[in-house]
């Protein structure tokens, strides 16, 4: 596979105009007249139109008003489709996750290698065209697949600003939106949504979002007026035993939201920054009745349980946290770590407001299993370990 | 006997069914033409077409009248409608009626075609049949020769396959019952493969 540089331009296709077809004056409005004056050419067997086009000229001016659809993406660029999509490439295995949800897999026809190793949550999507890895991608091989739409990262190596710039000139319409919050909540939602605005699948976006919210607002419900116990949240690549720095999550970050909303209180409140390193003797002082640990190398769950005990036993290492209030009443839990930023972060939520108010009457494994099998319709893994140790029901 | 008689009655309902389920697709289910059926040489008459289906209707159709009959008028749009030769072409946007005026030829009888392409799924078909102007003639659905790209007609390709299959399954699973009710050779493996 030939990786072309970002300063060597595209010149094996032609360019495309980009417009709603049959839009005879270009003012991105067909009307009825120009719509029927494309139908009677093309059954008199003249005009310009393919059938194809024709079909989309009628899609838009019976389903969108006879405007295009427009959002501004995650990037904050202005992104428009002028016809139904029905290729897409997408770059990123979030991306993916919300095709699955809002039920647009099908149309799938590249993906980059990220989805290919996940043949379990992406049966159909994983078998399409690699188009190279997150940080190089085949140009022309996408270029090729004539995709309507390509999804890909707000920023990064294959940002959208990048790939518009490749792929605008041959008609090919790009998207920036991450699928994981970055910042706020509220992002994920929006994009979804803004996804379903250009696919069209507005309906499945508002029940992943309703079932969402049901879920939060019975958390919400339940640990209003609880006493709250203090939680400290840490996460490792895998060396957090060596080191005495360690990575927390201050105001303002995700994981932090996260907790207070499921009823804990951050024993890092007082930080400023959003990522404190803290010691381990500060811990010791702070004595957490909770500590959770979060695994930023795990999609989906451990597959057994040696995996994330040793986790827990290693950042146990030196660091005399024996007798911590956490310790003693064993409430030291690894999970996951797109439990917290993905779209099934919902059942982060209830999983740690399960940890910090154990009566709460929702078992985190349904919401979860509920979001495979309902929204990214694959049968829920028997085994996966999401939480460790495990949660008595 | 008569757990056999409930389960086939069940089975021939649960593929009619699915049948019709698969029969439910947006778009137009077709169109007609009413004309009379035996114009007065020379004389001029009215044919109706019928668009049958739920909007939003998006279709193209073209009829040919005969060589020899004459368009005279339509009260469709007019810049929905087109006359090329004895070619006739609207383009109906979400209306389910269509007439038009025509002058039949000094020997009356002939024949009328027509094609419909529905723009908002896959299907297309035939208005009418041949050999004189028919009253209330049905489509044919099969799909028909376009004046440009041919699409491929997903839907009813998909609806004839079932169909077909139905039939075959039900016809297997009744000859498989009167076999096991007559002493037949039936394996019972795979009686019960059919059976259930």
């Amino acid at each position: 596979m030939v990786l072309i540089g970002s300063t060597v331009p595209l010149t094996v296709m032609p360019a495309i105009a980009t417009g709603i077809p049959g839009d005879d004056d270009g003012n991105d409005n067909i009307t009825e007249k120009e719509l029927a004056g494309n139908i009677l050419t093309y059954m008199l067997g003249e005009g310009d139109l393919s059938l194809d086009e024709l079909r989309d000229a009628a899609h838009v001016y019976a389903y969108w008003n006879g405007v295009p659809r427009t959002i501004v993406d995650t990037a904050e660029r202005t992104v428009t489709i002028y016809k139904p999509v029905k290729k897409i490439v997408v770059l990123s295995s979030d991306g993916a996750r919300a095709l699955r949800i809002l039920g647009d897999e099908d149309k799938v026809v590249g993906i980059s290698e990220t989805i290919k190793r996940h043949p379990y949550y992406f049966p159909e999507m994983s078998q399409k065209k690699s188009v190279g890895t997150w940080k190089e991608v085949d140009w022309e091989e996408i270029v090729s697949l004539e995709p309507d739409l390509l999804i890909t990262y707000a920023t990064g190596s294959i940002n959208a600003d990048l790939a518009a710039e490749k792929l605008d000139p041959f008609g090919i319409t790009v998207v920036g939106l991450y699928f994981y919050v970055t910042d706020e909540y509220e992002q994920i939602f929006d994009e979804l949504e803004k996804l379903a605005i250009l696919l069209e699948k507005e309906e499945a976006a508002e029940k992943y979002l309703k079932w969402h919210d049901e879920y939060e607002a019975r958390v919400h419900d339940f640990i209003a007026g609880k006493e709250k116990p203090n939680v400290f949240m840490t996460y490792t690549g895998g060396s957090i035993g060596k080191i005495m720095e360690i990575a927390s999550y201050g105001p303002g970050a995700i994981d932090y939201t996260l907790c207070e909303k499921a009823g804990g209180r951050p024993i890092t409140e007082d930080f400023s920054t959003k990522y404190p390193k803290v010691s381990a003797e500060w811990v010791l002082t702070e004595n957490p009745d909770i500590i959770i640990l979060k695994s930023g190398d795990v999609f989906g769950g451990w597959d057994n349980e040696t995996e994330p005990a040793d986790l827990i036993a290693q950042m146990m290492v030196g660091k005399n946290w024996d007798d911590i209030n956490a310790t003693e009443n064993n409430k030291i839990y690894a999970v996951p770590w797109s439990i917290t930023n993905g779209l099934e972060h919902i059942y982060g939520e209830v999983l740690l407001a399960k940890i910090c108010q154990p009566e709460l009457d929702i078992d985190p494994t349904e919401v979860y299993k509920e979001f495979l099998e309902d929204f990214l319709r694959v049968e829920y893994p028997e085994g996966k370990v999401l939480v460790y140790p495990l949660l008595a029901t | 006997m008569r757990c056999k008689i409930l389960t086939l009655l069940l089975f021939l309902a649960t593929a009619a069914f699915l049948a019709g389920t698969v029969t439910a697709v947006p778009g137009t289910d077709g169109v007609t033409r009413s004309a009379p059926a035996d114009p007065v040489p020379g004389a001029e008459f009215d044919v109706k077409l019928t668009i049958s289906g739920e909007r939003p209707l998006v279709v193209g159709i073209v009829e040919t009248i005969p060589e020899g009959f004459d368009f005279v008028s339509t009260s469709h749009t007019p810049d929905q409608y087109d006359v090329s030769g004895q070619k006739i072409v609207f383009a109906v946007i979400n209306e389910t009626e269509i007439l038009y005026r025509v002058k039949a030829s000094s020997s009356g009888l002939d024949t009328f075609t027509g094609t419909w392409i529905d723009m908002l799924s896959q299907k297309e078909g035939s208005i009418a049949g041949t050999g004189g102007i028919e009253e209330g003639s049905t489509p044919t659905p099969t799909p028909t020769p376009t004046p440009a790209t041919t699409p491929t007609p997903e839907v009813p390709g998909f609806e004839t396959f079932f169909t077909a299959l139905t039939l075959v399954i039900a016809g297997l699973f009744v000859v498989l019952l009167r076999n096991k009710e007559e002493g037949g050779r039936v394996e019972r493996g795979t009686y019960y493969l059919i059976y259930w």
